[in-house]
């Protein structure tokens, strides 16, 4: 049985996607997705925000985006402190708005951590994540994001 | 059961104070009948009664005016006054008799009357205390009395004659009527007063009677009407208790319940779940037949238009048509409430009503058994799964087991490149469809491998991705989300990939293999030919088999098998598509073959020579139906690959080369073997990076050709 | 009660006969068997059978079309379809020509009584 399938994918981009549309009124665009592997782009932006799941599923959601993107962002949202720490920040929200829906999708009995925010290097998620995670490129005006979905189901009984 | 009985039951009461009532009345009438006719009996007597004093007056008046008349001697007078006495005595007489024993007596208006005999103790001492008078006073009347009371003229003669000799008889009677005249007066008065008497008495028991009856009528009728409102008010109570039951048990039952009447419209009342079971918009009195058609399957809606007319008829027995409900476990597609369509499984059981011995409605139990069918189907799924898993097994131990190893290492390649061309950024929806036509050709090829060497697990899972990826790029909004799918569908392939490997790992160290792997890198690994005739045979005769087709292949490969690796395995991989080409596309089902006069058994021949100069020839001949333009041209426009005019306008050449191209296909229907229009690219693409060329040679309903030529030094 | 049996199977045939023909059946009749429709339609029309178990798929003339003809021939005859067909369709058009009831083959020898008591009854 595999793991998971595109719709519980779905969920957390779909969160991202909700999380600039409502800000900005422009939609991210998924550009393609593809597994985290070694011959492969790596995903990984200037800051990356994630969240730790346990319960129905355990893993780590993660959002990387460059600093551009975000800083594009705190300018739509009429923020004038544009520093690393506000950068992160945002990430964190967005990490935020992705665990919200992950609790609506998959219940209340899902624990989810508050999101950890940090700045990354060129192959950071490589080393971090499972082999094979989802990643999911999206495109938001002419910025690259990501978001990599590394979860697992729980074992059932 | 019966229901004049339970009627009866039911009204038990009602029915019991009717009957009670209609008794009563018939006993009032009949004692007040019986008191009328006591009553006219009592007139009769109080009648006669007073009459007797009127008469012992007329007759002491007689024998006073017979007295008088005889002393003036007129005797027409005395003759009329002794037969008024005559007529009086014998009144008097009978009358008196009657009172004492009952009998027939002259009344007031000369008829005859029945007189009854007194009753009281007071009307009996009053009519004997008569007789002891009348009794003497009769006798002294006596000699003036008619012997036969006709009264004829001698007669009368002969009384006055009498009267006239015996003055003393008439004086003696007179003489006793003056003295005790009073005395009858006073006993008749007695009777009378008695007699009326008994008869006030009569009357007040009439009245009792007629008031008592009145009485228990209205008694009885209140009791009626307190037990029929009772009744009427519990039976109300009841039928809205019974309504509000029904309504609970519609509101809250899962099931979806409904009656179907005659003209299979939906009854008033049906249960909440419903509307939700259906997913559809339910309202009562609704035609139930568009709203099956909606969901259901057409072949199974239409068996079921029949299997609900034959229950609503009277003809078949329902006990014996219930196995025949093909209403049973239907997919149905329904849209939920986010809008996204979903099969659901649904079961329909149909429960004739009967009413007075007659069909009336159809009682329809709709259940949800999404839940049971997917597990049923998991279940088999996991079945198959099982069982495909163990023939993959008990080949890969007949399997060759470098063979073996080389596959896991090029699916394992081509999963890779996959994910390559996923994680390639692509702006435009042409560069997508670009991709994804590629890593189609790549799932195109494992599921060639998968199948030369019989790993139906993986075959199987690469002819699903494809079949999925085919409606993907027929999708015009194909997009990024749809890219979601298809990794989550390369993640798929991994997972079969690595359980693969780690088969085939654990049946290396059984087979003390373990550390071929290492192996095959340092001792170049050289395809062999005889297992690849032997896979490419079964191959070309499984594929036979699912098409109801025959083949006999003929091989002569050994010069295949001296070229360089490489080359060797690129013609490996064309001869399974070359193969697959001409079982499903080529050669035909032994009838058709049959009326081309040709042997039902096909050909198959798959040849590799030498051209001279490092030159060499790899053909795949078959002995099918040819490619013939006109069909090609005919095909196209029915599949709507061209229209007609294109389709006219392309020269025969031109209309055999868009065989080569991706998404073309001439299969009627797809299956693991054609039909989606991947092959003939992935050959002319293996043929190009080759360096060679193909050539295509045919002969309507005789054969086809394919022929590769290339060259081995670069 | 006259009985037909129509089915291409010997086996089927004599089958039914064993079951509906005991001694123990009050009074059933057999009057013959048919292994096609139109040795059915010959028997039926020659004998006039009451009861008839009736297979669908046969050579020469199917069940459906054997149903047709008996019951033009007499509407109050009695059909069981016997018919080991996973296509409900087909034997439901059996049952829309005018038989009365339907048995899955295979069928137990309880099966075979009870539907035709069922089906005898009035």
């Amino acid at each position: 049985m595999s793991a998971i399938n595109e719709k519980d994918i779905l969920i957390f981009v779909e969160a991202v996607s909700n999380f600039f549309f409502q800000i900005t009124q422009e939609k991210v665009e998924i550009k393609t997705a593809y597994l985290l592997e070694d011959d492969v782009p790596s995903a990984t932006f200037d800051l990356t925000s994630y969240i730790t799941l346990s319960g129905g599923f355990t893993g780590r959601i993660y959002f990387s985006a460059p600093h551009s993107m975000l800083t594009h962002l705190l300018l739509v949202m009429g923020e004038q402190n544009r520093s690393d720490e506000r950068l992160l920040d945002a990430a964190g929200e967005i990490a935020n708005t992705i665990s919200g829906n992950a609790r609506k999708h998959f219940g209340e009995t899902m624990e989810i951590s508050v999101p950890t925010s940090q700045t990354t290097k060129s192959n950071w998620l490589k080393t971090v994540v499972s082999p094979r995670s989802y990643v999911i490129l999206v495109k938001w005006k002419h910025y690259r994001a990501s978001v990599v979905v590394d979860i697992q189901r729980a074992e059932q009984k | 059961m019966n229901d004049d009985r339970s009627i009866f039951f039911k009204y038990r009461k009602i029915v019991f104070a009717v009957v009670l009532f209609m008794v009563a009345d018939a006993v009032v009438i009949g004692v007040n009948f019986y008191n009328t006719y006591k009553s006219d009996e009592s007139a009769v007597s109080i009648n006669l009664s007073g009459r007797q004093r009127m008469l012992s007056q007329r007759m002491t008046k007689a024998l006073l005016m017979t007295e008088n008349s005889l002393a003036r001697s007129r005797n027409v007078a005395t003759k009329a006054n002794l037969k008024e006495l005559n007529l009086a005595v014998k009144l008097f007489d009978t009358t008196l008799k009657g009172f004492r024993d009952g009998g027939m007596v002259t009344g007031g208006d000369g008829n005859p009357v029945f007189l009854t005999q007194v009753e009281t103790d007071e009307s009996r001492k009053a009519v004997e205390e008569t007789y002891e008078i009348w009794d003497y006073y009769l006798g002294l009347l006596q000699p003036l009395l008619s012997k036969n009371q006709e009264f004829s003229e001698e007669e009368l003669e002969g009384m006055l004659e009498f009267v006239k000799n015996n003055p003393d008889t008439l004086t003696a009677a007179l003489a006793f009527a003056q003295m005790n005249n009073l005395k009858i007066l006073q006993y008749m008065n007695d009777l009378t007063t008695d007699l009326e008497h008994v008869a006030n008495k009569r009357a007040s028991t009439l009245r009792i009677v007629l008031l008592a009856g009145i009485f228990f009528a209205l008694v009885n009728f209140a009791y009626t009407v307190v037990v029929s409102i009772r009744d009427l008010i519990l039976g109300d109570h009841l039928l809205a208790q019974s309504r509000k039951e029904t309504a609970e048990i519609l509101a809250t039952v899962r099931e979806g319940l409904f009656l179907l009447d005659k003209d299979k419209k939906i009854g008033t009342q049906f249960s909440s779940s419903l509307p939700d079971i259906l997913r559809r918009d339910i309202q009562p009195g609704a035609d139930f037949m568009p709203h099956l058609e909606a969901i259901a399957p057409r072949s199974v809606y239409e068996a079921a238009v029949d299997y609900i007319e034959l229950l609503l008829g009277d003809r078949v027995k329902e006990s014996l048509v219930t196995s025949l409900n093909p209403l049973t476990d239907v997919p149905v597609l329904v849209t939920d409430t986010r809008g996204d369509t979903q099969t659901r499984y649904l079961s329909f059981f149909f429960n004739r009503v009967i009413t007075a011995e007659q069909i009336s409605h159809l009682l329809v139990t709709v259940q949800d058994v999404t839940d049971k069918a997917v597990l049923a189907q998991q279940v088999e799924q996991a079945k198959n799964q099982a069982k495909a898993e163990i023939e993959t097994l008990l080949r890969l131990a007949n399997s060759d087991f470098d063979t073996l190893q080389r596959f896991i290492t090029n699916v394992g390649e081509s999963l890779a490149q996959i994910n390559a061309a996923l994680s390639e950024s692509h702006e435009e929806a042409r560069e997508r469809m670009r991709i994804l036509n590629q890593i189609m050709r790549l799932v195109h090829g494992i599921k060639g491998e998968a199948a030369v060497l019989g790993i139906d697990m993986l075959e199987s899972y690469a002819h699903d991705c494809e079949k999925e990826m085919i409606v993907m790029r027929d999708d015009e909004n194909f997009g990024g989300d749809q890219m979601l799918r298809v990794v989550v569908l390369l993640e798929g392939f991994y997972q079969q990939h690595s359980s693969l490997a780690q088969v085939v790992s654990r049946l290396g160290s059984a087979l003390g293999k373990a550390h071929s792997a290492e192996r095959e890198d340092a001792a170049e690994d050289t395809p062999r030919k005889q297992p690849f005739v032997d896979h490419i045979t079964a191959l070309a005769e499984r594929i036979a088999a699912d098409h109801g087709k025959q083949v006999k292949v003929s091989c002569q490969l050994e010069k295949m098998f001296s070229l360089p690796n490489t080359v060797t395995r690129e013609l490996q991989d064309i001869s399974v598509q070359l193969v697959r080409n001409a079982l499903a596309h080529g050669i035909e089902a032994p009838d058709k073959r049959n009326a081309h006069n040709k042997p039902l058994i096909g050909r198959l021949s798959l040849r590799c020579e030498s051209l001279g100069h490092g030159r060499h020839s790899f053909t795949v001949r078959d002995d099918g139906c040819g490619i013939v333009p006109e069909r090609l041209r005919k095909l196209f426009v029915e599949k709507g690959f061209m229209t007609l005019e294109e389709a006219s306008a392309l020269s025969d050449k031109e209309i055999a080369t868009r065989l080569f191209l991706p998404g073309v296909s001439t299969a009627e229907t797809p299956d693991q073997d054609s039909g989606h229009g991947i092959g003939l690219d992935v050959v002319l693409e293996k043929v190009k990076r080759m360096g060679g060329h193909m050539l295509v040679r045919s002969s309507p309903d005789k054969f086809t050709e394919f022929s590769i030529q290339f060259s081995t030094t670069p | 009660m006259k009985l037909l049996i129509v089915d291409d199977s010997a086996l089927i045939r004599s089958r039914i006969a064993r079951i509906l023909c005991d001694k123990r059946m009050n009074d059933v009749q057999l009057l013959g068997m048919a292994r096609n429709g139109k040795e059915a339609i010959t028997l039926f029309t020659e004998h006039e059978p009451e009861l008839v178990t009736m297979d669908i798929t046969m050579p020469e003339m199917d069940g459906v079309e054997c149903t047709e003809k008996m019951i033009e021939i007499n509407p109050d005859c009695n059909i069981l379809v016997v018919s080991a067909l996973s296509d409900k369709a087909t034997a439901l058009k059996a049952l829309k020509k005018g038989a009365r009831g339907f048995l899955y083959k295979p069928f137990s020898d309880e099966d075979l009584i009870t539907a035709f008591l069922e089906l005898t009854s009035p």
